[in-house]
């Protein structure tokens, strides 16, 4: 576990309808690395732990978008704090690198609301470990709304054989 | 909030210039995408930004995929008047977060009373004639 955080406590930080980069109303000192149009990489404080959130998948076509977010321990709070990068592919592979190895809360916003999320138990390692892990969690999500569409399907039919009978 | 002063911004002074970029040329974005994204300005750099430079801002991830050739001929970024967007009651204020470069900026408006993603079609009207109608086009490396 990298941070003084549990997973448990982060995954129930999140609520529903916020926005990625402000995910609870218990939310403070949200400090943004990062943004264009909207925030897409910074931090914030859940009471005294720190968080460092990114986006994982975000494309302007898309209404859809996956964050990424884990707690940074206090002894490595200054790798973000009031830190700078040259350029933002120097801040991308600092942040993208300290997600790699370390369990990580994925989200779902839908028009940057925050709709559902899960744990990743490890981001894989390589440039890219945040878009596998953000593929890996949208699978999950793509499996769960099926299995809740086939469970609406089975009540409907259900449902129907009672008023049928 | 207000458009000058949060976080000890600061507006862009001067004759400056701003470059505003594009994924879906010869269009802009001419206000925020409030119901959409929950945005409250429009994104620019600071300064003559390359349309490079501007487009690996934007996209971030390493990771991703290469563009195609058809998107790149849509990407392209276009060169603002800071004096123009201040006469026009627009505010660019300085936020360049963890980057040093490109210097990221937002425009807000009003310039000044408390910002209003909403943006009227003439203020969209006026942001867009903003433009000293200087462009550039992707180039290779």
């Amino acid at each position: 576990m990298a941070g003084g955080m549990t997973r448990v406590t982060l995954e129930g930080v999140l609520r529903p309808g916020q926005a990625p980069w402000r995910p609870s109303p218990d939310v403070t000192d949200v400090r943004v690395l990062l943004a264009y149009g909207h925030p897409r990489v910074g931090t914030f404080r859940i009471g005294l732990d720190l968080v460092l959130f990114a986006t994982a998948y975000d494309d302007d076509d898309d209404d859809l978008s996956v964050w990424a977010y884990v707690p940074v321990p206090a002894e490595l709070e200054a790798s973000f704090l009031g830190r700078r990068f040259d350029t933002a592919a120097d801040l991308s592979q600092a942040v993208d690198g300290f997600f790699v190895g370390r369990p990580a809360t994925m989200a779902l916003a839908n028009n940057m609301s925050l709709a559902r999320w899960s744990i990743c138990d490890e981001v894989p390692a390589g440039d890219d470990g945040l878009t596998k892990a953000a593929t890996g969690f949208m699978w999950s999500v793509l499996k769960a709304e099926s299995f809740d569409h086939l469970q609406a399907a089975v009540k409907l039919a259900e449902a129907r054989d009672l008023v049928n009978s | 909030m207000t458009a000058s002063g949060e976080d000890g911004a600061s507006d862009i002074e001067g004759d400056e210039i701003v470059t505003q970029q594009t994924f879906a040329a010869p269009t802009y974005r001419n206000a925020p995408r409030w119901e959409e994204r929950r945005e409250t300005n429009v994104s620019v750099f600071r300064g003559r930004v390359s349309t490079r430079v501007a487009t690996e801002y934007i996209r971030r991830r390493g990771g991703r995929r290469e563009l195609t050739e058809k998107e790149k001929s849509r990407i392209r970024v276009r060169r603002l008047s800071a004096t123009k967007l201040r006469e026009a009651g627009i505010a660019i204020i300085d936020e360049p977060g963890g980057v040093v470069y490109p210097e990221h900026c937002v425009v807000v408006w009003p310039a000044d009373g408390p910002v209003n993603p909403l943006w009227p079609p003439e203020v969209q009207a006026a942001f867009d004639a903003c433009s000293t109608g200087v462009e550039e086009g992707w180039q290779e490396e």
